[in-house]
């Protein structure tokens, strides 16, 4: 039987990586370090603090055995994925680390309230929401490296999410099967396989012992 | 028979179920990734042995391997439930020793479908009905004795499961839900709300199971015990799973588990079992350790008690506020949007009696344009997706109400019945079927009676032709009718001595509050004080205008006087906004004074108005739209204000983007002020001028669900005086295509994040150029550019919002 680690990460500990926060709100690098002319700066920080308290952030990981075969058939032990991009990716990988995390039901309920309410502050807490579940699955990475390198000293590969490449999206249902995603996170997926929670991560991350 | 005697056993005494099947199987052979439920199939033997086991161990309920079985997943569905079902009835029958075979239940288990329900997710209700209907069907077939519904996630796929097997079957139901670390379901539900939800619908035993171990239970069952009346379901996992020699195993053993279990007995958990990683040793050892602690049902409540998807709201202590907003009567804009379909309107005003302090909202649909059980269930459907409040379903149509009640995630109200007993035969059956508590009017055959003890005497009528349906005293909430003092004086006094005499009895009231002051001047004074000494007479809910400052002065005073606010706390929280609100008056009303002074000052106000739009302050710009259009001496024109000041503003702002100067969050943001300033300034303007010809339909296409790009367009296009459809995200084409036809618009503007949902915009580009030749789309999204849009038939593409306004006005 595999273990399957989860729990919740504490929103107000995350500092949203301000580089993703500007790409996704379409402002230059740099724009959220400086003074700015107009009164959006509060906007952003109100939008933060009521998505930070709005949320519950949900991750959950598993670990299990890779092993790639040819240019594209990568066995992860519970399923297997038929991408050439993956097989690159996974490529000397012993195992890899199956992880899921979502910032829950309730950020897309207040995103659907602020389109209602305002246009504006759903765009901003649209890009918070994106940023802040990008930052939650850095933090899985490094509770995942940690729990791994615990027992033996890894190297690890940089996280690939199905969808991704030639990675069909369809693969996002065996992924979920494996890490228990609707019981550990709350997370389903629609008939096109986008993830319900909408503001979710998966990814895969190999590593070699 | 062998119902009636589960539902006598489970009030007279413990039973026990089994524990865990998934890690029981994976210890038996199943392999990782291997659907345990095949092996009813493929190892019927082994199932059935486990079961045995079980019922060895002392369970007297054991469910069947089907949690992961739905028509969905399997064709065979049908005779893999059979199947399922047969090894529980063997191992019933062959089980030696253990639980008295007299006392053996076949429970056919029900999981959930793995898909998220609409408005979250893209599972319609109805269709998660009908999924789980299949598989009631099939059970009952097979021969189950009762069904357990298990370890379910959300509320709303609960409740369609709990449906299923009530209109498909007459068997006993179980339900026990997986609550997380923070007592609640994953999509936000407490067990307060669910026992509040579940009780309505007539479930014999509610519950937890799964998610942690014994200890972690222990820490929640008060919310069961406080709130339920039913037998409570408890069946912890045996702790975590860890790793010991390189083998998986759960940290909390038979003797440990049975050892809190003690516990979990005697706080009042009447059904108990166990979960992932308990075996049938925990089971046995469990049913040893608790036989000696004496058996308690849970206590009757009588507790009014509605609940929503996430909280429940107690009726009974403390006044609770109904927001009456939604609810067409004499609300003009209201009317226009119920027939204009806009929804965003009524969700709008969810939001804002939400925010301004309601507990509970009236949602009222019924106007003669329309079809008013169709807006109802979208209306209570769209809402729910923007507040979490309990719903008022207001109708005085049966079939708008069932509507309603169905599609309503939660424990509802229902407004209404009364005294009339053709009323109460259409109506009381549906509050009965879906759980809710019900509004009772005092109107009786011979209309509304004059005195008080008539109006009670109705009140009694409804509560006991209630009973008759199963609907108990608490459920039943008597309106007294506040009947206008402008035409009978008494009206007021008679309708505060019914809810005094009926606070006497324990029952419940409401009441309507303005209407007392009907066809009167200065109406706020008289809801006021009526409001006051309604209260003051034990009023228990009051249907009103949250956004009526005199009447949550009143709501918070009393409050502070009668001791519902503790140290006064909410009270000062109160006062303090109220003085926040009293100064931006003050700062008004300076705005005005400087605009009647002078035409100079008054084109200060209007410079600053374009100052805000720039700036992107919403709530002053429309303020100072407002004060600009009434100040009394030197009012500017609706027209002047518009392009004298909305439109040089954004075009200022516009070219600052355009630019580079600002970027996309300053520009939305001063979109959405001038939006603002504009709304007010339309109020004012001639209809013929307010109308626009520049209208526009727009949409996210099929199957793609990103609609940041497409919102964003929308409010660039209003900005600029575009009237707006907004079909929303995942359209289909024809959807699009009737809507055009409809209204007759000619543009349309599509949009699509993902390259998988080109194809269908290029089909719905397609299929609206067949309809009308001359209808123009424009497109944009992340996957397009010129090219790509001209090879998909477009005629235009904007590469962001400000260029599809430039683009709209152009093919305009």
């Amino acid at each position: 039987m595999k273990i399957i680690q989860s729990g919740v990460i504490e929103a107000d500990g995350l500092k949203i990586n301000q580089r993703q926060l500007e790409l996704r709100l379409h402002l230059p690098a740099g724009t959220l370090s400086k003074e700015n002319e107009y009164e959006y700066s509060d906007v952003l920080i109100r939008c933060e603090r009521t998505l930070k308290k709005e949320c519950c952030i949900r991750y959950a990981f598993l670990k299990v055995e890779a092993d790639i075969e040819g240019d594209r058939s990568c066995n992860l032990e519970l399923f297997s994925i038929d991408s050439v991009d993956l097989a690159k990716n996974l490529k000397g990988s012993t195992g890899a680390v199956l992880m899921g995390v979502t910032l829950g039901a309730e950020a897309d309920r207040l995103l659907k309230r602020l389109s209602i309410t305002s246009k504006s502050e759903h765009f901003i807490t649209d890009a918070l929401a994106s940023a802040l579940v990008d930052t939650a699955a850095d933090r899985v990475e490094e509770l995942a490296r940690n729990n791994l390198n615990e027992v033996k000293s890894c190297s690890f590969r940089q996280r690939y999410s199905p969808g991704y490449g030639d990675c069909s999206i369809e693969n996002q249902r065996a992924f979920l099967k494996a890490i228990e995603g609707e019981k550990n996170l709350g997370i389903s997926l629609n008939d096109h396989c986008f993830m319900s929670p909408s503001k979710s991560i998966t990814s895969i991350m190999g590593f070699s012992e | 028979m062998k119902k009636s005697r589960f539902e006598k056993l489970i009030k007279e005494k413990r039973l026990f179920l089994d524990g865990g099947t998934g890690t029981m199987l994976q210890a038996m052979g199943l392999k990782a990734g291997e659907a345990s439920e095949l092996w009813c199939m493929t190892n019927p033997e082994k199932i059935t042995d486990l079961h045995k086991r079980y019922y060895e161990a002392g369970a007297n309920i054991v469910p069947s391997n089907t949690f992961g079985i739905n028509c969905i997943k399997y064709d065979n569905y049908e005779e893999m439930i059979k199947r399922a079902v047969e090894c529980v009835k063997t191992a019933a029958k062959e089980a030696v020793g253990g639980s008295n075979p007299e006392e053996r239940f076949v429970a056919m288990d029900i999981g959930p479908t793995g898909m998220m329900l609409e408005p979250l997710g893209s599972l319609k209700f109805e269709e998660a009905v009908e999924i789980f209907a299949a598989n009631v069907r099939a059970g009952v077939k097979a021969g189950a004795d009762i069904f357990f519904i298990e370890t379910f996630n959300d509320m709303y796929e609960t409740k369609a499961a709990v449906l299923a097997c009530r209109e498909n079957s007459d068997l006993p139901i179980m339900v026990s839900n997986a609550y997380d670390e923070r007592g609640r379901l994953m999509t936000g539900a407490t067990p307060q709300a669910m026992a509040a939800m579940l009780e309505g619908l007539g479930v014999s035993a509610i519950g937890m199971n799964c998610s942690f171990g014994p200890d972690k239970m222990l820490e929640t069952i008060n919310d069961f015990t406080d709130f339920a009346s039913v037998p409570l379901i408890f069946k912890p996992n045996a702790g975590l799973p860890k790793v010991v020699d390189g083998k998986t195993v759960f940290d909390v053993g038979p003797e440990e588990f049975s050892q809190y279990m003690v516990k979990v007995a005697e706080q009042g958990g009447t059904l108990l079992g166990g979960c992932c990683g308990t075996t049938p040793d925990h089971i046995k050892a469990m049913v040893e350790a608790v036989k000696d602690i004496p058996y308690k049902l849970p206590e009757k409540k009588n507790k009014t008690i509605i609940a929503s998807y996430t909280h429940h709201v107690e009726i009974g202590n403390e006044p609770v506020l109904i927001g009456e907003r939604i609810n067409p009567t004499g609300k003009k804009k209201l009317k226009e949007a119920l027939i204009a379909e806009d929804i965003d309107y009524i969700l709008g005003e969810a939001v804002k009696q939400e925010e301004n302090g309601a507990h509970v909202l009236d949602v009222n649909v019924g106007l003669p344009e329309i079809d008013e059980p169709a807006m109802m269930e979208r209306a209570v459907r769209e809402i729910q997706a923007v507040s979490d409040l309990p719903l008022q379903i207001d109708s005085s149509d049966s079939e708008a109400l069932e509507k309603g009640l169905r599609i309503y995630n939660g424990k509802p109200l229902l407004n209404s019945v009364n005294a009339k007993q053709a009323v109460m035969d259409e109506v009381l059956p549906l509050a009965a079927k879906y759980g809710a508590a019900v509004i009772g009017l005092t109107i009786g055959e011979e209309g509304i009676p004059e005195t008080a003890q008539g109006r009670i005497e109705l009140a009694h009528k409804i509560v006991e032709e209630a009973a008759g349906y199963g609907i108990e005293k608490k459920d039943i909430i008597i309106d007294p009718l506040a009947l206008t003092i402008s035409s009978g004086q008494k009206g007021g006094l008679v309708a505060l001595e019914v809810i005094k005499q009926l606070k006497k009895e324990g029952i419940n009231t409401i009441l309507g509050v303005s209407n007392i002051s009907f066809g009167l001047p200065k109406r706020d004074l008289i809801n006021q004080v009526f409001f006051a000494n309604a209260l003051a007479a034990g009023l228990s809910l009051a249907i009103m205008n949250p956004g009526s400052t005199p009447m949550m002065d009143t709501y918070h005073a009393f409050k502070a006087l009668n001791c519902y606010d503790e140290n006064c706390l909410k009270y000062i929280e109160y006062a303090e906004a109220r003085a926040e609100v009293v100064e931006t008056a003050s700062v008004k009303a300076d705005v005005k004074q400087a605009a009647e002074a002078d035409k100079a000052a008054l084109y200060g106000g209007a410079d600053e108005l374009k100052t805000s739009i720039i700036k992107g302050r919403t709530e002053h710009a429309r303020s100072l739209a407002a004060e600009l259009l009434s100040g009394s001496q030197a009012n500017c024109e609706p027209l002047e204000i518009i392009n004298s000041f909305i439109i040089p503003a954004l075009n200022e702002v516009g070219a600052d983007y355009e630019a580079g100067r600002i970027y996309l969050p300053q520009l939305l943001m001063s979109a959405e002020s001038a939006n603002a300033a504009f709304e007010k300034v339309k109020e004012k303007l001639p209809k013929s001028e307010a109308d626009t010809d520049k209208k526009v339909i727009i949409a996210t296409v099929k199957g793609d669900v990103h609609d940041i790009g497409k919102n964003i367009v929308k409010v660039l296009l209003e900005s600029y005086g575009f009237d707006v459809i907004d079909l929303g995200k995942d359209t289909p084409p024809e959807v699009i295509r009737d809507e055009a036809v409809k209204s007759g618009i000619k543009l349309v503007g599509l949009s699509a994040l993902m390259t998988t949902t080109v194809p269908a915009m290029e089909e719905t580009i397609k299929l609206l150029h067949e309809t009308d030749p001359e209808i123009k789309v424009m497109v944009g999204g992340a996957v397009l550019s010129p090219e790509y849009a001209e090879r998909i038939g477009a005629d235009a593409y904007s590469k962001d919002g400000m260029e599809a306004v430039r683009v709209a006005e152009k093919l305009i």
